[in-house]
């Protein structure tokens, strides 16, 4: 019990440090959709997005500086990841699928 | 008769070998989607939510590659057979019964032009009135990035030539079930303007919205074509045919709602319209049409997962004309008081996406005028059911190839009334068997 209580003065002792620490989530595709439409997240972490579709997709992320990277095609059953370095609001679409929209906030 | 049948049967071989192809292929080309991404069964014109999409925003969709013109192009040839032959040959060149037909070649261009433009248009050749001619068209500019009140909006404008070709629901007159039929089997007498009988003799002007994906509103203005563009473009016979006079102002509201595996619309459509019956020997007076219509689509996919999931799909429209006829009933004596109604609801199931059974009820009810109609005894009133299986081996992720696709259909159509008599109307009850290919250059 001791242990778990130094674990979780040390987990929040890393929290408190602005996280610095860099961390990653998954965003599932289903359906022709990304399973969620917001997302906020700290600068410099990464966004995976999981093709759990039957088809290609092909995920276009505008910048909030108005840059658009295209991270090509996305085969069924392939993750590609995507680091948020930038704080602001960034876009993300397929450009194949225009129900497939995502907005990430990054703090 | 076992002539006919083996003749078809070896063309059904023989195409099955040689052309293969996709609904409108070119789609499926830029998108590097099969066609049961957008299409229920994996061919068109029936679209599912992605379909949907992609029409709404513009055909502009695209996976980036970069690839040649947009350029489609796609047939089908039929066997008809009606319980008894018909009084006189179905049409020229054809006979009483057991017809087989060429029914259309379409070439197509389909997808974008530029970043913000796209177009569907189709140049047909029509086998049974042995007659090149324009078929649907409609080119539009889309944004797909809009808001309005912080939620997303689709915005676009349309130039087109027929009212409802512009929709995305398979509830409306223009692409509703079924998605081919024969031209060379007896069919009611009545049907409404909105229901095909502007298509290509009009061209117009509309713009759309669609709002958080719940609200679709739409407007268009069309004018009739002049007999020289008809006469270009194919749409004979010509001389002695009504004639659209003025502007034909048509509107189109939809409520959608996704909810979890399940879609929802339910809407309204009308249109009216001024016509010049025989085009000029009124001495100036007119017939005035006025449709108004709801419809109303379901769907529901088992595994979103998967578009080769199986998915139950069901549409009905209905539409009330009324009209008042001062020119035609000067000039032929016809009732100036016209009234015609529409009912059509159908549902498919689809398996894998290749197999897909349907059945539709329809019923078409109108004001009695023997004039009008050419019916015994002045009824147009008819009624019915069309039972339809197709089958389409291609179009799915894992199919051999992606340039092209088939689809074999038998079509089964049985009147419970026709043209005012339930008395033999099913005399003219038909089969009708026919082979769907398409394919991108």
């Amino acid at each position: 019990m001791k242990h778990l209580w130094l674990a979780a003065g040390a987990g929040a002792v890393l929290a408190g440090v602005g996280g610095a620490l860099a961390a990653s989530q998954t965003i599932d595709q289903i359906g022709l959709v990304f399973t969620v439409r917001h997302v906020e997240v700290q600068a410099g972490d990464t966004l995976t997005f999981a093709n759990m579709d039957d088809v290609v997709h092909d995920i276009a992320i505008t910048t909030p500086s108005g840059d658009e990277n295209d991270l090509g095609m996305q085969k069924p059953g392939v993750d590609l990841s995507y680091k948020f370095d930038q704080q602001g609001h960034y876009k993300v679409r397929c450009n194949i699928h225009p129900s497939m929209k995502l907005d990430v906030t990054v703090d | 008769m076992s002539r006919y049948l083996c003749s078809f049967m070896i063309g059904l071989c023989l195409l099955a070998r040689v052309t293969p192809a996709r609904a409108v292929p070119a789609f499926a080309m830029q998108t590097g989607q099969p066609c049961a991404a957008c299409h229920v069964g994996a061919f068109g014109p029936q679209l599912k939510a992605y379909g949907r999409d992609f029409k709404m925003n513009g055909y502009l969709a695209s996976d980036s590659s970069r690839y040649r013109l947009p350029i489609a192009i796609s047939g089908w040839m039929s066997l008809t057979r009606t319980d008894k032959n018909q009084p006189a040959p179905a049409a020229p060149h054809f006979a009483t019964n057991d017809n087989i037909a060429l029914d259309q070649v379409s070439l197509y261009y389909a997808g974008r032009i530029t970043r913000n433009v796209g177009a569907f248009i189709q140049v047909t050749y029509d086998g049974v009135a042995d007659q090149l001619q324009s078929d649907n068209t409609d080119i539009r500019y889309a944004n797909g990035d809009g808001e309005l009140f912080d939620q997303d909006m689709v915005w676009g404008i349309d130039a087109n030539n027929s009212p409802t070709v512009t929709d995305v629901w398979n509830s409306v007159p223009a692409w509703g079930f079924p998605y081919n039929g024969s031209a060379l089997a007896p069919g009611p007498a009545a049907s409404t303007l909105v229901d095909g009988a502007l298509g290509q003799h009009v061209a117009g002007l509309g713009s759309y919205i669609d709002w958080n994906d719940l609200v679709y509103l739409e407007t268009d203005l069309y004018r009739g074509l002049g007999y020289d563009v008809l006469n270009a473009t194919g749409q004979v016979p010509i001389t002695g045919t009504d004639r659209v006079e003025g502007e034909v102002p048509y509107g189109r509201i939809a409520l959608e709602q996704q909810l979890g595996r399940s879609d929802f619309e339910l809407g309204g459509y009308g249109l009216h319209a001024a016509i010049d019956p025989g085009g000029g020997f009124a001495g100036g007076r007119l017939d005035h049409y006025t449709d108004l219509a709801a419809d109303a689509n379901y769907q529901f996919i088992v595994n979103p997962r998967s578009v080769t999931s199986d998915m139950l799909s069901a549409h009905a429209t209905y539409i009330h004309e009324s009209g008042s006829l001062d020119a035609s009933a000067d000039l032929l004596g016809l009732d100036p008081d016209h009234d015609v109604e529409e009912f059509r609801a159908d549902a498919s199931y689809s398996i894998g996406a290749t197999w897909t059974p349907t059945i539709q009820y329809f019923q078409v009810r109108g004001n009695t005028d023997p004039v009008a109609w050419g019916t015994p005894n002045g009824s147009p009133n008819s009624s019915g059911y069309i039972a339809e299986l197709a089958y389409v081996p291609w179009g799915k992720p894992d199919s051999p190839f992606s340039w092209g696709n088939l689809r074999l259909a038998v079509q089964y159509i049985g009147y419970l009334q026709f043209n005012g008599t339930g008395v033999r109307a099913s005399d003219n009850n038909d089969v009708y068997f026919s082979i769907w290919g398409a394919a991108h250059f």
